[in-house]
């Protein structure tokens, strides 16, 4: 387990009105302004506490989907710290690498931001992030985000941000499935 | 500045503005680059033979939207041929294939390899990394599985591909390579492509030498072409032009010669302008640039103008770069970061002749085209 | 069309199935060379539960609990796509994760250039009559329009587009988000996998992001 993890402690029994569902923890979706948000109602807690409120279900509305609830209290963990920053981003491309030097490296940009045509550009490895950089090798995808990092202060620094592309690696299910996929082409472009 | 990109449209409709096309006459078209190199070619009476793709700016096969212009049916189009499977010279491939369903589609022998079949298959889906030249082949390989009957056919060096007696004069097209050793070279560096179990996904970037490439010989009446492809020079006496004019029983001197490779010095062979090409053959390049890398350059250019004075280019090499806003442009200036557009504006360079004339070619630059 | 002045994107990637919480935590992510150690160690951890697990990234929130998976991205975020890689590349690792819906979800906060064009947002989508007799200053607080895609779309395949008043950008901002569903397995189909909902990304992430464009720029184009 994660040493970070925050030590929320749940009861073994319950001292409340019967919950309906038998999990400690109860879940209902809120689509709020920020977007689907999680939120979780704890069962109970510990003795020394308020005993936790009760919460009644909301039906939504749209068929199928979950039901809204109301909070009386929150949560006992900590909620997201918010974000005082945003990035604004100006222009987005993705890139392919297609050849590595040692300082540079060259790549083919498809523009995210306005569907232009395709681009090519020499960047320095140097404006990699330093753990990015073995990914750096012809055929490596990256997203690439030029800016304004928006400060709480008002302060609109121009920002690049590069990331290289992070996807599993070639799982051996993946091998097989893809094996059966060339049996297709072998029927259309002959074999050996 | 270079124009960003001048889309290339022929004059409203090219069958109103010219005089048809004969049924004696040759016409060879070379499309470039735009996002790679095609080849149109009229064999005679109506018969036409389309090699590679590439697509304009409205991501157009470039040829399709030719022929429509000069009002060439696409059931007109009898060969396709796709010389092998780079990026830059099939994109738009699987839509010329769709689109002339009575044409027989042959691809270079080297890719009738597992190697390439397990390439198509581990890229075709779920990779989620983009590979459009394999992309291609997996739309072609839809095609021909949802219409029985049609198969296609492998090129092989002296392997004739499409012939016609009848109406004359007679027109051939015969596949000067890859040879066996070829293949073997093509499918060892295929293998290398194949990521192995726990290797990081990335896009396919082929690898050089191209030893898939199919070279084209064209004969109709007195005229001959040679097409080029990426057809490289090696130093194994087994692969390559040496190699292919020991064994090639070529049809006459041709008048007309694709440059393969895009000029590149590592296709050169002065034995190929000596032994295949008659005197001041015309010779036409498509360029192509990628990365650190743009060809023709010019010590390309110099040495083609020494060999013919007759050198045509489909578009400059150059590029142009995108301007975009002010904070964009300083922060890409502080970064010594340059975008400039990855493909020069496509042109078509067109030759016509008789086919009893061989050496009476008229020339059209259409688009960015222009001779050396 | 009243151009907003401004705007704040962001996208989430909802799945729902069976998951194992306790799984994905940063340290695994980071194993799995999903983001970089250095995301990991400065990940703000929230819980770390059997039951549910929620951490921050610098660029994405992920929670997930027994039955959904949801990564969101922040105000900080860098691109989509590093969202959807994100989950992409959590639920092929976890190939057995039996997932049944995913949720495409892209949304922003748009900054109009005064109060009255965002009465005027509100009064095209929603006319003020039959309220405006009943109740004084009367404006639309919240719309939620659901559809489909196409009316051949069945069961949990359909969008959902909310409109409300932003909480990030005030005054007159609104908020926008367009949720596309697609049911991609049977819950009660045993030997369900991962592999349904990693092909639905992978093929609708195009499709879904062109859609709420499109359904953002024809809101928008009532005033």
């Amino acid at each position: 387990m994660n040493e970070k993890a925050h030590p929320v402690e749940f009861l073994e029994e319950v001292d409340a009105r019967p919950i309906e569902q038998p999990d400690l923890l109860a879940r209902y979706v809120n689509f709020g302004e920020s977007g689907p948000k999680l939120r979780y109602m704890v069962a109970a807690v510990k003795p020394d506490l308020p005993r936790a409120p009760l919460f009644s279900d909301v039906a939504s509305a749209v068929p199928g989907e979950l039901p809204r609830r109301q909070f009386i209290e929150p949560a006992v963990w900590p909620t997201p710290r918010v974000q005082k920053e945003t990035f604004i981003p100006l222009q987005r491309w993705e890139g392919t690498v297609i050849e590595c030097q040692e300082e540079t490296f060259f790549a083919r940009l498809t523009d995210l931001t306005t569907d232009g045509p395709a681009e090519e550009v020499e960047l320095l490895l140097d404006d990699v992030p330093e753990e990015d950089r073995p990914l750096v090798e012809p055929g490596a995808v990256f997203y690439w985000a030029i800016g304004h990092l928006v400060k709480p202060s008002g302060e609109r620094p121009r920002i690049s941000n590069l990331r290289f592309r992070r996807l599993p690696v070639w799982s051996a299910s993946e091998l097989d499935a893809a094996r059966e996929r060339a049996a297709d082409v072998a029927e259309v472009f002959g074999g050996n | 500045m270079l124009p960003v990109s001048v889309p290339l449209t022929w004059p409203r409709s090219l069958a109103e503005t010219e005089p048809p096309l004969s049924a004696t006459e040759v016409e060879v078209s070379l499309f470039g680059p735009g996002r790679g190199e095609a080849i149109a070619l009229h064999l005679g009476h109506g018969d036409w033979m389309l090699v590679d793709s590439c697509v304009d700016s409205q991501r157009r096969p470039a040829a399709l939207a030719y022929l429509e212009s000069i009002g060439v049916g696409f059931e007109r189009v009898v060969l396709v041929v796709a010389t092998h499977w780079h990026d830059d010279h099939i994109g738009g491939l699987a839509e010329v294939v769709r689109a002339c369903p009575r044409a027989d589609f042959v691809y270079s022998g080297a890719l009738r390899t597992r190697e390439f079949h397990a390439l198509v298959g581990l890229y075709s889906e779920r990779s989620h990394m983009e590979s459009s030249g394999v992309a291609e082949f997996a739309e072609i390989t839809r095609i021909f599985k949802a219409q029985k009957g049609r198969t296609p056919r492998p090129a092989m060096e002296s392997r004739r591909l499409w012939f016609r007696e009848e109406p004359g004069p007679p027109s051939v097209v015969e596949a000067l390579s890859p040879c066996d050793a070829e293949v073997l070279r093509s499918q060892e560096a295929l293998a290398e492509l194949l990521p192995k179990e726990n290797s990081r996904k990335r896009a396919v970037v082929a690898s050089e030498p191209n030893h898939a490439s199919v070279v084209l010989s064209v004969a109709f009446g007195e005229t001959c072409l040679l097409l080029g492809a990426d057809l490289e020079e090696t130093s194994n006496a087994a692969t390559g032009w040496s190699a292919l004019l020991e064994r090639a029983k070529l049809p006459g001197p041709s008048s007309v010669y694709k440059v393969p490779h895009h000029g590149s010095p590592n296709a050169e062979q002065p034995r190929v302008w000596k032994e295949a090409l008659c005197e001041h053959p015309w010779a036409l390049v498509a360029p192509f640039v990628w990365g650190g890398v743009k060809r023709p350059d010019e010590a390309d250019q110099e040495r083609l103008r020494e060999r013919t004075d007759r050198v045509y280019l489909t578009a400059t090499p150059d590029r142009s770069v995108r301007q975009r806003s002010l904070p964009v442009e300083k922060t890409l200036a502080e970064m010594q970061a340059r975008p400039v557009y990855a493909d020069p504006p496509m042109g078509q360079v067109r030759l016509r002749c008789e086919a009893e004339n061989k050496d009476e070619w008229r020339v059209t630059l259409f688009g960015p085209a222009f001779r050396l | 069309m009243a151009k907003p002045v401004s705007e704040q994107r962001g996208n989430g990637v909802i799945l729902r199935g069976s998951f194992n919480p306790r799984i994905l935590q940063p340290a695994w992510l980071a194993a799995q060379g999903l983001i970089r150690e250095a995301e990991s160690e400065n990940a703000e951890i929230r819980i770390v539960h059997e039951q549910v697990v929620a951490f921050g990234l610098e660029w994405a929130n992920l929670e997930v609990d027994h039955d959904q998976l949801v990564v969101n991205s922040t105000p900080k975020g860098g691109t989509p796509e590093q969202v959807r890689d994100l989950a992409l590349g959590a639920i092929e690792i976890l190939d057995h994760t039996p997932i049944y819906n995913v949720g495409l979800q892209f949304f922003g906060h748009y900054g109009l250039k005064d109060q009255a064009a965002r009465d005027e947002l509100g009064w095209a989508l929603v006319p003020p009559t039959p309220f405006e007799g009943q109740l004084a200053r009367v404006g639309m607080r919240s719309l939620q329009m659901a559809g489909r895609r196409s009316a051949e779309d069945v069961g949990g395949d359909g969008l959902m587009v909310t409109v409300e008043p932003s909480a990030h950008i005030a005054p007159n901002g609104v908020y926008l988000a367009v949720l596309d569903q697609y049911d991609v397995a049977d819950s009660s189909e045993p030997n369900v996998g991962s592999s349904f909902a990693v092909d639905c990304i992978k093929s609708q992430w195009d499709p879904s992001l062109k859609r709420a464009e499109s359904i953002t720029s024809e809101i928008f184009s009532v005033i």
